[in-house]
């Protein structure tokens, strides 16, 4: 079965509106071609898997989304709106959020500086002047929402302690928490089980899958554990050097042939 | 073509000297990940020495050449790498620098203090090691060249000649070569890195010094600040082999050599700002290597992969206070600081509210630091330009447009605000601009690179902008008065209400920064600093962030510039805003603590003090120097700064002995206490009796006679001798008790042998008459105590220690380490009553006796502090022993005294 079919073959997202659209994102290393022409789009409160042996090209495809790598050749669309032109932090604020493969906390602060940060970013009622004035104080509606976050993940026996205390899952809830308040339309996990046991893991996709479940926001997941991606994701794309080699819903897509024996390593 | 050659022939041999300094930076780096600011020093070190053994003790040129490369400067290597640098291997950036600036900053300081104040005249070249006179010129193709240019060349291509050879042949060089490759592959091959980086820093100290010896002929001098700007130019020189590649590095230093050389012809020498900019090329190269060459910036600054795993950093000090603690404080704070104006305004002498001026004046400079460092996570080395951006353009705007002065030095900071963002802008927009001109992305300059390009932005000010005529009237400067309702002496001194004015504005400024530092900019910083990355990912704007932190910090350092320009009434290029006190001022603030407003103050009243003191005591001042550069190392161990640590520790055992307290009454009330227990008070009064009796009796006698008494020693000692036996016995009965607790049996011993040891210290010098007004007796009252005190600063911890350990305490409450302090507080204080005896140095002739403090006040002075560190001692022990006796298996602390961030650190009596 070729990419096509399976695509033609799919039924999910197709009937909602599309949120994120990345048409012929191409990226070359000095002569490597990381990226070839990738196509993806995901539809708003859609669940998105996007899988591909090591050095694919998922995080880099990652990146070009967020515009921490610049694409040679692609569009990114966020709601129909072109995105490709603006930094990283202007997609973060139109609604991407992500989490990383490698732990990016912001050392030295707490959990609950954490979400704080974020909110008040979000928010957007933090500057200069009202610091020099002394009106930084987190107002109650600020701490309210930091506290629900603290209480949907479980973080509470954390909260106050200096990030680098956590453990790596932890850790990751931490990550998730801080994408989270931003309130994003699309979030982006990269790997998110990785370093984290079979029980830890199952226990982030439960939580994960509530938290979709009530805020209906968009997720594009990248992730090995094959097992977390069946129970999540409706539709799985296949990333196999720089090339989408296999797109449509789950069940399709994981029986395919040529993904099994590009990634799941069968003969 | 004519000209090219020529540049070549006279610039070649400086461009071998930076090429040997720059070999030696890259080799440290690649291997150790320390970029060794301190190298110049060291070749400065080894000139110095090389000197010593030549041209003033006479020896032959071959011995003392031997002496400096091949003895003096692989020694100094071994020491720094064995002593310093292999304990930092797993050490963020921020401490490597910070610990070779301070080497940077005390390493001439500490060679002068040797050698002389005085640059060596004549230095001796070492052509005559070729057989060949110094002063022969040789004509090669129509082009003259001097013997010792000559020689410095040649012995430049044999020393790089041997060091490839070692590369080639040895299996160290192999070993070398494949470090400087990638160290963490070699280290998977089973290489011992420690050896290796040891070999390169006793080899690169080598290329060091001999750079030392071939540098001072070329100047016909040798002189410590011309080794300060060696550096830079091998810095530049290394940047052009990006750090890492060693023949590159050559070239680069070659080409400094002769582009230097050039530069002049090229602009056309007549120009002035050709005269200026000469002297500035390798700071003006290496910024724009910095700055232009993408390739450079990404690069990465040499990393431990294993950095992640390392401890995390403590909660700032005040978090540590309980609700009790923290009311406590503020009233505490509140009654200090009126205490503290109420005094400046009331009896402190004139001369001294001059001095605390230029402190406060200065502490706002260092809450530049503050931001910059503290919040920002970054260094910066141009902390003083930026300041005198701040002084300049007010005492511009000030005397010829006649600007009141105060409303000058605000637009003095505007501007050295404005040109923050712009040194912003230059370093970070505009080679993005060029990178998205060409279809690449182009990172922020952080961390060490960002640090070179601040150094090289400060030292090419100071001389391309600060010594502009239309700046700084040249080297006349530019007088500044005060504002005109600070002057006049009507109802206060005129140098007291401007202490007032500055206090007030410090005050704002320090409130400004915890503002900031609690609010939205301080947490999206803070942010900032944890990971680029993961801000940018939650929409924080790193660029504009960026570019507010410049700002606020340069026009902070702007402001407290102005202030010290209008506090001393003039403004100069050098002598006011010296690119080098950046330096300095960094590494002062950073050591004592870039977190905190206190850190600044602190640093900025060291600053000033400490130098006085010294001088007072008959040091030369540069010894300061000395303190603030070593002082750095302590940074390794205390990132947050020793004010910080000395805060989070004394909070901490506040709040332990609460708990403690807290214990003691309840098993008081159950009937239950043990035999053994003695609140702390009970020893800490007894002790303190003394000496506050005695500085009662001189304040009663010099207010009634309405100046400053001399005090007879016998007096003194009648109010000191009782406390002192008291201790003493104190000392001996705890030594009792501990040792039946099972510390160390050997107690008496050792403490008899510490006093028989103060003893004779103390008949030697009476012996000698060493000691100036006083005698035998004298001596034996200093000698014994200090002996015996000595020995129990460190023993009584000890057995405490020991104790601990028998019990199976996790920790001990008190260990070795707390003796430290004391004992080097004794050996001082002892040292300083041999050096003036026991006059406290007051006396009636001076007019600023009549003043406050008197001009006795750095005897006083030490004194206090003395019997401060004394005190905390004797409670802490006091404490430890009631922890002991209270304590035991079923000891638990309180546990809802201790406030919750205080769980990783609490009272450590709980059993294994």
């Amino acid at each position: 079965m070729s990419v096509q079919d399976l695509t033609a073959g799919t039924g999910g997202g197709r009937g909602r509106m599309g949120l994120l659209e990345a048409v012929g994102i191409t990226k070359r290393f000095a002569g490597i071609v990381a990226l070839d022409s990738v196509d993806l789009d995901v539809a708003h409160g859609e669940m998105v898997g996007l899988i591909g042996p090591n050095g694919a090209g998922k995080t880099t495809f990652f990146n070009c989304l967020l515009g921490m790598v610049r694409p040679d050749a692609g569009t990114v669309r966020l709601d129909g709106v072109d995105i490709s032109g603006l930094p990283d932090y202007q997609r973060a604020r139109m609604g991407i959020g992500r989490t990383f493969q490698r732990l990016e906390l912001f050392g030295g602060t707490t959990v609950r500086d954490h979400f704080l940060v974020t909110e008040r970013r979000r928010n957007g009622s933090g500057s200069l002047w009202k610091d020099l004035l002394g009106r930084s104080a987190p107002s109650a509606e600020e701490s309210e929402r930091v506290d629900r976050m603290i209480d949907l993940l479980n973080l509470h026996a954390e909260a106050d302690e200096p990030v680098e205390s956590l453990s790596l899952g932890r850790g990751r809830l931490v990550e998730l928490g801080r994408a989270l308040m931003s309130q994003p339309k699309l979030l982006l996990l990269d790997e998110p089980s990785s370093g984290l046991d079979v029980k830890e893991t199952a226990a982030l996709a439960e939580r994960l899958r509530t938290v979709q479940a009530e805020h209906e926001f968009a997720v594009l997941l990248v992730e090995h554990d094959v097992e977390m991606v069946q129970s999540l994701v409706t539709r799985l794309y296949v990333l196999d050097f720089g090339t989408m080699i296999a797109a449509g819903p789950t069940e399709d897509v994981l029986g395919d042939t040529a993904v099994r024996k590009a990634y799941l390593g069968d003969l | 073509m004519d000209q090219v050659i020529q540049w070549v022939i006279e610039g070649a041999p400086v461009g071998c000297v930076y090429a040997l300094v720059a070999v030696g930076l890259v080799l440290t780096y690649k291997t150790s990940g320390v970029f060794n600011l301190a190298f110049s020093a060291q070749a400065f070190a080894a000139g110095a020495v090389f000197y010593e053994i030549v041209a003033n003790q006479d020896q032959p040129l071959w011995f003392g050449f031997v002496i400096a490369v091949f003895v003096f400067g692989p020694l100094f290597g071994l020491l720094l790498d064995r002593a310093l640098f292999r304990y930092m291997r797993t050490a963020s950036w921020q401490v490597k620098l910070v610990t070779a600036l301070g080497l940077l900053i005390s390493l001439p300081e500490i060679v002068k203090f040797f050698f002389g104040q005085q640059p060596g005249l004549a230095p001796p070249s070492v052509a005559p090691l070729f057989g060949v006179d110094a002063f022969k010129v040789f004509d090669i193709g129509g082009y003259v060249v001097s013997a010792d240019r000559m020689a410095t060349v040649v012995v430049t291509l044999v020393a790089v000649v041997l060091l490839g050879l070692m590369f080639r042949y040895t299996a160290v060089g192999l070993q070398m070569r494949a470090v400087v490759e990638s160290p963490r592959m070699v280290e998977l091959a089973g290489v011992d890195s420690d050896r290796v980086s040891m070999v390169s820093w006793m080899l690169s100290s080598v290329f060091a010094s001999l750079a030392g010896i071939l540098l001072a002929p070329l100047y016909f001098e040798l002189n410590g600040n011309l080794y300060t700007l060696l550096i830079v130019a091998a810095i530049a020189a290394a940047a052009v082999g990006r750090f890492s590649s060693i023949p590159l590095t050559l070239v680069g230093g070659l080409l400094m050599g002769i582009g230097e050389r050039g530069l002049p012809d090229v602009i056309g020498v007549t120009s002035d700002f050709a005269q200026d900019l000469r002297p500035s090329f390798p700071f003006l190269l290496l910024f724009v290597l910095l700055v232009f060459w993408p390739k450079l910036r990404e690069s990465r600054a040499v990393t431990d992969p294993l950095a992640g795993v390392d401890p995390p950093p403590p909660s700032m000090a005040h978090e540590y206070k309980d609700a009790a603690l923290q009311r406590a404080s503020k009233i505490m704070f509140a009654v200090f600081i009126g205490v503290f104006l109420l005094v400046m305004v009331t009896i402190v002498s004139p001369l001294w509210v001059t001095r605390i001026t230029d402190a406060l004046a200065l502490a706002v400079v260092f809450l530049s630091i503050t931001i910059f460092t503290g919040l920002g996570g970054q260094i910066s080395l141009a902390q003083a330009t930026f300041a005198g951006f701040g002084g300049f353009a007010m005492a511009n705007f000030a005397t010829d447009l006649d600007v009141p002065v105060l409303l000058a030095a605000v637009i003095g900071a505007v501007i050295a605000a404005a040109c923050g963002a712009l040194f912003v802008l230059l370093i970070d927009g505009l080679p993005a601009a060029i990178g998205r001109l060409r279809g690449r992305a182009v990172g922020r300059l952080s961390g060490l690179y960002l640090s070179l390009a601040t150094l090289a932005f400060a030292l090419m000010a100071e001389r391309v902008i600060f010594r502009r005529e239309e700046i700084s009237n040249g080297e006349f400067g530019i007088d500044v008065k005060r504002p005109d309702f600070v002057t006049g002496d009507d109802f206060l001194h005129h140098d007291r209400k401007w202490f007032l004015v500055v206090f007030a504005i410090f005050a704002i400024v320090g409130f400004a920064v915890i503002l900031i530092r609690k609010g939205t900019t301080g947490r999206y910083l803070a942010a900032l600093r944890g990971s680029e990355t993961a801000a940018a990912s939650i929409g924080i704007n790193a660029t504009s962030l960026r570019i507010t932190m410049f700002a606020l910090s340069a026009g902070v350092a702007g402001l407290g510039g102005a202030l010290i320009g209008i506090s001393q009434g003039k403004v100069e290029p050098v002598a006011t805003y010296p690119a080098l006190f950046g330096v300095v001022w960094v590494v002062l603030v950073v050591t004592l603590g870039s977190r905190t407003v206190d850190g600044a103050v602190n640093a900025a009243l060291g600053f000033i003090v400490f130098q006085w003191l010294l001088e007072a005591l008959g040091f030369p001042p540069t010894i300061a120097v000395i303190g603030f550069g070593l002082g750095a190392i302590t940074y390794a161990r205390h990132p947050e700064g020793i004010v910080e640590f000395q805060t989070r520790k004394s909070i901490l055992r506040t709040v332990r002995q609460g708990a403690l307290a807290t214990r003691a009454k309840e098993l008081a009330a159950a009937g239950t206490l043990p035999e053994g227990f003695r609140p702390a008070r009970y020893v800490v009064l007894p002790v303190l009796a003394g000496p506050l009796g005695y500085l009662l009796y001189v304040l009663g006698r010099s207010a009634i006679q309405g100046h400053w008494v001399t005090v007879h020693s016998g007096t003194l000692l009648l109010f000191i001798v009782p406390s002192l036996v008291f201790l003493l016995g104190w000392i001996v009965l705890s030594d009792h008790r501990f040792r039946r607790l099972g510390g160390v049996q050997r107690g008496p011993l050792l403490l008899a042998a510490g006093g028989g040891a103060g003893a004779l210290m103390g008949l030697l010098f009476a012996s000698r008459d060493w000691v100036p007004h006083a005698g035998l007796l004298e001596c034996l009252l200093v000698g014994v105590p200090a002996g015996i005190a000595g020995v129990a600063f460190i023993l009584l911890p000890v057995h405490v220690q020991m104790i601990a350990r028998r019990r199976g305490w996790l920790t001990s409450p008190i260990t070795w380490h707390d003796g430290r302090a004391p004992l080097g507080f004794v050996l001082i204080g002892t040292y300083l009553f041999f050096r003036t005896g026991v006059e406290p140095g007051v006396s009636d002739a001076s007019p600023i006796d009549h003043g406050f403090p008197p001009a006795g006040w750095p005897v006083f002075f030490v004194v206090s502090l003395f019997v401060i560190v004394w005190i905390q001692w004797v409670t802490a022990v006091q404490s430890a022993a009631n922890e002991l006796a209270v304590g035991g298996e079923s000891y638990e602390p309180p546990a809802e005294r201790v406030a919750t961030s205080v769980r990783a650190e609490s009272p450590a009596g709980a059993p294994a």
